[in-house]
């Protein structure tokens, strides 16, 4: 083994490997960084361009693209709450609150510092277990998948901060989105109205960059102001800072990064996952799960960690078996067996001195990306102090752009768009975002894994105990739901006092506050009643379920709101203050309103027109007549990004924009 | 829409000293929205085809079966094309195909959109008349890239060892399968019943792989499976073949002693195949059918291609237009006769 590993290394040194590696390396930061388009669009350009070339090259220039990739999706998720990728979309929770505060450079710097080390313990387990890959994988059987599924949602109930039932609500909100689309069990498709649209059910990328970008750019729209309002700390050494504080919550890197790598063992799971379970869990053996959400440090690292980690376990099943753990990994299996190295049980014998060369790209890039992503932290963290009325729009632009190119699909901005309108009206509201994105991602596999498991077991519940994987994971279920509430039953009196007092101040609001519970009603009674009327006996228990469900517990909020027992969560707190002081509420909503029009205006302009048309048009618009802004200005930002957006994605990507339904 | 729901703020600027400067940077403005309209309107058709770039959709993710081999083709049907065109294959993915197929036949019959279809999978719909979105009897089928036989397979070591055992168990034998719309659950439900093996299908897997590690890890009895998914986990000896659903003298690489469709009594189990295959959108006029046709069969004998086939362990048999339409004449026959078996449980 040693042997191959040096002759691999000796290939990764020679010049034209070396420079497929930084190649990689630069695409993968640069793919990275753009929202919507991640890793696997960046493998998947490069897919074709391989063919000519040694095989050992294309897996450096594949592992360096690899490596970068999710060191590229933090600092948009840091600077601008826009996660460049899925995974990174749970270092927004945080990293953003930190650059708002001036911190970007060291959130940049601990991310950078968390990304290297999760790296490298990632690869370092996937070469520890690649010989008993098979038998790893095979432990996760449709039982396991559904323990693991509750498991992340059991999560839900401890990374909500100060409001539990809020948290549930959105919590069953995303269960409900996650089962729209089509039902891999029986077959039938569950609300899609019969268009394309919804087939394949609400698409992650895009919903996740609607969820945290669109809907932190309508505040941003509506309220002006900057990223980080006061001086922001760009130095070296804030970066330095970042580094120190990685290194001294060593034990939340270790913690990421297994969750990370074991996540990406699972084939199906996805980094995603990881990341917002790594959080979660951070939250979780905090003292003070409180103050997470508000610009914690740990809340960067440990997303980070797993994150970064997850690329050594996503190769596992990918390697050992041919099973991609990841979108990604779909594109990277293309690679593999364009050079025909078919993956699989005998894929390590045959090419063994590849698969090192994969590994050690892999390595050096989980580094040098970091490296490279501090090195222009100065410069990038600049845009935190760009007007939010021209910061808005462009943002905005640039990520339903993304959207559509996550999977060339028009009405993925759509769901972007409104999933973005939805966002927005949650925080206002006081709902909390992460436990409806934790509910879209994992509903499915729960669902299907639990179906499957009854038909397996011919509906025998011991089948969920019937291994000892799995009845670890039904320890970490319990463990997971108890402990949190032990602790707030044992803090109850506290809290409540602090309750009281922040209820005081949401008073003058809490009538207005009480629509969005009846309309979340009215939504959820539809949804119900399509799930009745339309879906067959099999495929509608599940939605049933969960509607009646978020139904009772939308109920109980609103009760509870009657009776003036609703203090608000901290989030919604802080924007209410923030937005409240500016000109007064009723200017206030009028702003809102015009933004919300302002983006809704610009889906259906790229729906009709396309996209070469709406974005000058939007861009104009909002930034001069809706921002303000001078003409000059908006023209010259309108130019400017319109001509950046059409040379990256149509000339430098060759994708093909949307046309438009009217055009096209 | 926005301008006129924005009236009055618009009025409000048009006051303000900027006036002056409005018409010059308009100016500028509308000349790049001129611009960049430019691109998106249709040149008119001109020189000899093809001088535009050929997109072929590919309706799956980048990475798929399809995607890798679509994307040794394109460069060397890049070769036999005029007027240095390129080949740009495009992903267009979701709704297990359907979209992709969709696009294709809606695209306009100018030659410059191909696309790739996945048999039988697309067909289920359509015959199930739940899918008016295109029909597969009017696609202009240029050619097929391969078929492909499917087999039964069982864990190694498992203690039903021959289609004997499984046609009398006593208990119905499970399979694991994808989606109730994919090829391998119609494969599965139409051999199971041609066998007389009395069956249940625990579907939701999420590939053919999946499917196949579920009979590894011994949450169903057997699986049905084509035989490129099946071959790198016979050769580890992890699954057992119990049949080959081919005909005697196809299928290269499968174990000696396992029984073909022949053997097992039931012929007809050779019309379970995979497809892969190469059509345009309905009414592509003849002359470019034809060109197509030629250009895609001589690429798939161009040397490279047959390297290419030779190290990745793929394999080809291209079929031309004439034998590709009546394949799909053959399959819709048959799955048109077979289509009630999903649903009897």
């Amino acid at each position: 083994m040693l042997d191959v590993a040096t002759r691999a290394g000796l290939d990764l040194l020679s010049v034209d490997t070396a420079v497929f590696l930084a190649v990689g390396i630069v695409v993968g930061l640069v793919f990275g960084v753009i929202p919507g388009v991640g890793g696997t669009t960046a493998l998947a350009i490069l897919l074709p361009l391989t063919f000519g070339m040694e095989p050992s090259n294309a897996l450096a220039m594949a592992g360096g693209i690899m490596g970068a990739v999710s060191m590229g999706g933090s600092i948009p998720a840091i600077l601008i709450n826009t996660p460049g990728q899925g995974p990174s979309a749970a270092t927004c929770l945080d990293g953003y609150p930190l650059a708002r505060q001036g911190r970007a450079a060291e959130a940049i710097g601990a991310s950078a510092a968390a990304s290297s080390l999760g790296g490298l313990i990632g690869i370092g387990t996937l070469l520890l277990v690649l010989p008993i890959a098979k038998q790893l994988v095979l432990i996760f059987g449709p039982p396991e998948f559904f323990l693991l599924a509750m498991l992340g949602l059991t999560t839900i109930a401890t990374s909500i901060r100060s409001h539990l039932l809020r948290g549930l609500i959105a919590g069953g909100l995303g269960l409900m989105l996650a089962s729209i689309g089509d039902d891999p069990v029986s077959g039938t498709v569950r609300f899609g109205f019969g268009t394309y649209l919804l087939v394949d059910g609400i698409p992650i990328v895009p919903a996740l960059v609607g969820l945290f970008a669109i809907s932190e750019m309508i505040l941003f729209s509506a309220r002006g102001g900057r990223v980080a309002p006061g001086p922001a700390q760009l130095s070296f050494a804030a970066v330095l800072t970042g580094f120190r504080a990685t290194i001294q919550h060593f034990r939340i890197v270790i913690r990421g990064s297994l969750v990370g790598t074991i996540i990406g063992v699972v084939p199906g799971v996805g980094g995603t996952v990881a990341a917002f379970l790594a959080y979660s869990l951070t939250v979780q053996s905090d003292p003070h799960p409180e103050t997470f959400g508000q610009g914690r440090i740990e809340g960067v690292i440990a997303p980070e960690a797993a994150n970064n980690a997850k690329d050594g376990g996503d190769l596992v099943p990918t390697l050992a078996l041919g099973i991609p753990g990841s979108a990604e990994m779909v594109a990277f299996l293309g690679i593999l067996v364009m050079h025909g190295m078919q993956p699989g049980p005998m894929l390590l014998l045959r090419h063994e001195e590849e698969i090192y060369v994969l590994v050690l790209a892999l390595t050096a890039s989980s580094v040098l990306a970091s490296v490279l992503g501090v090195l222009f932290v100065r410069w990038l963290a600049l845009v935190t102090s760009v007007k939010g009325e021209i910061l808005g729009p462009a943002v905005i632009a640039v990520s339903l752009v993304g959207a559509f190119c996550a999977n060339g699909n028009a009405g993925d901005v759509v769901i972007a768009g409104v999933l973005g309108i939805a966002g927005y009206m949650m925080t206002r509201f006081g709902y909390p975002r992460l436990p409806l994105v934790i509910a879209l991602i994992l509903g499915e596999i729960a669902e299907r894994s639990f179906r499957q498991s009854m038909m397996i077991s011919d509906g025998e519940w011991l089948v969920f105990v019937h291994s000892p994987a799995s009845s670890i994971l039904v320890i970490l279920i319990i463990a997971s739901l108890t402990w949190p509430l032990a602790r707030i039953l044992g803090n109850r009196q506290g809290t409540e006092k602090k309750a009281e007092s922040k209820n005081v101040n949401l008073s003058p609001i809490s009538l207005v506050a009480c629509l969005p519970s009846l309309m979340l009603m009215l939504v959820t009674s539809a949804y119900l009643l399509i799930a009745y009327s339309n879906l067959s006996e099999d495929s509608r228990q599940m939605p049933l379920m969960i509607g009646y469900f978020t139904l009772a517990l939308l109920a109980l909020d609103l009760v509870l709101h009657t009776r003036g027992r609703m203090p608000g969560n901290a989030e919604q707190l802080m924007i209410h203050a923030e937005l409240g002081s500016r000109n007064g509420r009723g200017a206030l909503m009028r702003t809102e309103f015009f933004a919300v029009l302002w983006i809704s205006g610009f889906v259906a302009i790229v729906w009709l027109f396309g996209f070469l048309f709406a974005i000058p048009a939007y861009l104009l618009g909002s930034i001069w007549l809706q921002g303000k802004e001078p003409l000059r200005t908006a023209a010259a930002v309108t130019i400017l990004f319109s001509l950046a957006i059409w040379l990256i994605f149509e000339q430098a990507l060759s994708y093909r924009l949307y046309e438009g339904s009217l055009l096209g | 829409m926005p301008l006129v729901l924005h009236r009055r703020p618009v009025l409000a600027l048009w006051g303000s000293p900027m006036r002056e400067r409005l018409g010059k940077i308009l100016a500028v403005f509308v000349t790049i929205l001129a611009l960049s309209t430019a691109g998106i309107l249709p040149c008119p058709a001109k020189a000899e085809y093809p001088d535009q770039d050929i997109r072929i959709i590919i309706p799956s993710s980048p990475g798929g079966g399809f995607d890798t081999f679509v994307r040794a083709l394109a460069p060397l049907l890049e070769k036999r094309l005029a007027n240095a065109v390129n080949v740009i294959p495009v992903n267009v993915a979701g709704a297990g195909g359907r979209r992709g197929a969709r696009s294709v036949y809606q695209a306009k019959p100018d030659g410059y959109t191909i696309g790739v279809f996945n048999m039988p999978g697309l067909m289920i719909e359509g015959l199930k008349e739940k899918d008016a979105d295109f029909s597969l009897d009017e696609i202009t089928w240029l050619a097929t890239i391969n078929t492909e036989n499917y087999g039964l397979f069982v864990k190694a070591g498992s203690q039903l060892s021959s289609v004997r055992a499984l046609q009398t168990s006593a208990a119905p034998i499970k399979f694991s399968a994808t989606g109730p719309s994919s090829s391998g659950y119609l494969a599965t439900k139409i051999s199971a019943s041609l066998l007389g093996i009395e069956n249940q299908v625990v579907t939701g897997y999420e590939g053919s792989t999946e499917t196949l590690l579920a009979v590894v890890r011994g949450d169903v009895d057997a699986a049905v499976l084509n035989l490129s998914v099946s071959a790198p986990f016979l050769e580890t000896g992890d699954i057992t073949m119990l049949a080959y659903f081919g005909l005697a003298g196809d299928g290269r690489g499968r174990p000696a002693n396992v029984p073909d469709a022949t053997e097992l009594g039931a012929p007809e189990l050779a019309k379970i195949v995979i497809a892969r295959m190469l059509g345009g959108p309905p009414g592509l006029p003849p002359n470019i059918r034809n060109f197509l046709e030629r250009a895609i069969l001589d690429a798939m004998s161009d040397p490279e291609f047959t390297m290419w086939l030779k190290k990745t362990g793929n394999e080809a048999q291209p079929q031309d237009a004439a034998a590709s339409r009546r394949l799909i004449e053959l399959m819709m026959d048959f799955y048109r006769g077979h289509l009630d078996l999903p649903r009897e449980h």
